[in-house]
């Protein structure tokens, strides 16, 4: 197996891959400036993909993400949608008042996705 | 002579309220941009100040408190960045954010300078944000990201904040705008 995407860590975020389980731990405050400043991150997890079958975002300690964050999810979701043969799932949290609201609007994009809350 | 778009509130009467104001000063907009999330959280944290949880076992305040954290947050932080992104006013003018404090409902203004084309691109979108439907501007947007998120942001607050925005536009000197952005959330003491 490839190496799984090296981590991103910022002063208040961090994201951390393991392509062994499929899964990209996004935690923390998100708030880039632009997508530009996500492309790494979007890199990350196509690269994650290349390496998996299944791939689970767990976003349960995201705290916070700005909209260009919520733009970059919903890019990386129209792209799950190109390629149907991945499943990808999103662990969301229920205590976290945004990601009720904004992830559900990413599952309208992929309705294919597997949207959990705990 | 100001123009407005949408139902702005003016500050007369406004109550309790915070006023803070910033020079653009000599640092790049890429050092600043972390104070963006610094006085957003602070403003979030200042809020809930006013909507005390009670005691520990009172869930639905808890619960409360925290959608106006977070609402606060985004929609202060979302202003923030579009406020330092467009700023043209040099070191003459500083940008404001306004947040005042309502039993029924919180106001966020946030006040910056800009020139005649920026001003002219934000009464299109503004007009846009009023008028049409914003559940199907919003799909959009997110089906066409490779366009700025700028607008992304705004709608975001309308859509999944419930908030309300209005814009005020006041001529300066040398074809500059002060411009100002207000977002309203109303509070549903009956939310669950």
């Amino acid at each position: 197996m490839s190496d799984a995407p090296a981590p991103i860590v910022g002063e208040n975020h961090r994201a951390l891959f393991d392509p062994a389980q499929g899964v990209a731990r996004i935690e923390g405050s998100f708030r880039l400036n632009g997508l530009e400043e996500y492309r790494p991150l979007m890199q990350a997890l196509l690269q994650l993909c290349e390496q998996c079958d299944q791939v689970t975002l767990d976003l349960r300690a995201l705290d916070f993400l700005n909209s260009s964050g919520i733009a970059m999810l919903s890019k990386f979701a129209l792209e799950m949608r190109a390629r149907d043969a991945l499943k990808l799932s999103i662990l969301a949290s229920d205590s976290i008042p945004w990601q009720g609201k904004s992830l559900k609007n990413i599952q309208r994009l992929l309705p294919t996705l597997e949207l959990r809350f705990e | 002579m100001s123009e407005t778009l949408g139902d702005f509130l003016s500050e007369r009467d406004c109550g309790e309220h915070l006023l803070l104001s910033f020079s653009k000063g000599s640092l790049p907009l890429k050092e600043r941009w972390r104070n963006n999330s610094l006085t957003a959280d602070f403003l979030a944290d200042y809020a809930i100040t006013f909507f005390p949880a009670g005691r520990g076992d009172d869930t639905r305040a808890l619960k409360r408190q925290r959608e106006i954290k977070d609402s606060v947050s985004y929609i202060a932080n979302e202003l923030l960045e579009n406020g330092l992104k467009y700023h043209e006013g040099g070191a003459a003018h500083d940008l404001n954010i306004r947040f005042e404090i309502h039993s029924d409902r919180l106001v966020i203004s946030q006040t910056n300078v800009t020139g005649a084309s920026r001003a002219e691109r934000l009464r299109h979108l503004a007009r846009e944000l009023l008028e049409e439907d914003i559940d199907t501007l919003f799909l959009q947007r997110l089906e066409n990201t490779d366009e700025t998120s700028a607008g992304l942001g705004l709608i975001t607050i309308l859509h999944d904040h419930g908030a309300a925005l209005a814009w005020r536009l006041s001529p300066l000197p040398n074809a500059l705008h002060a411009v100002t952005t207000q977002a309203t959330l109303i509070l549903n003491p009956e939310e669950e």
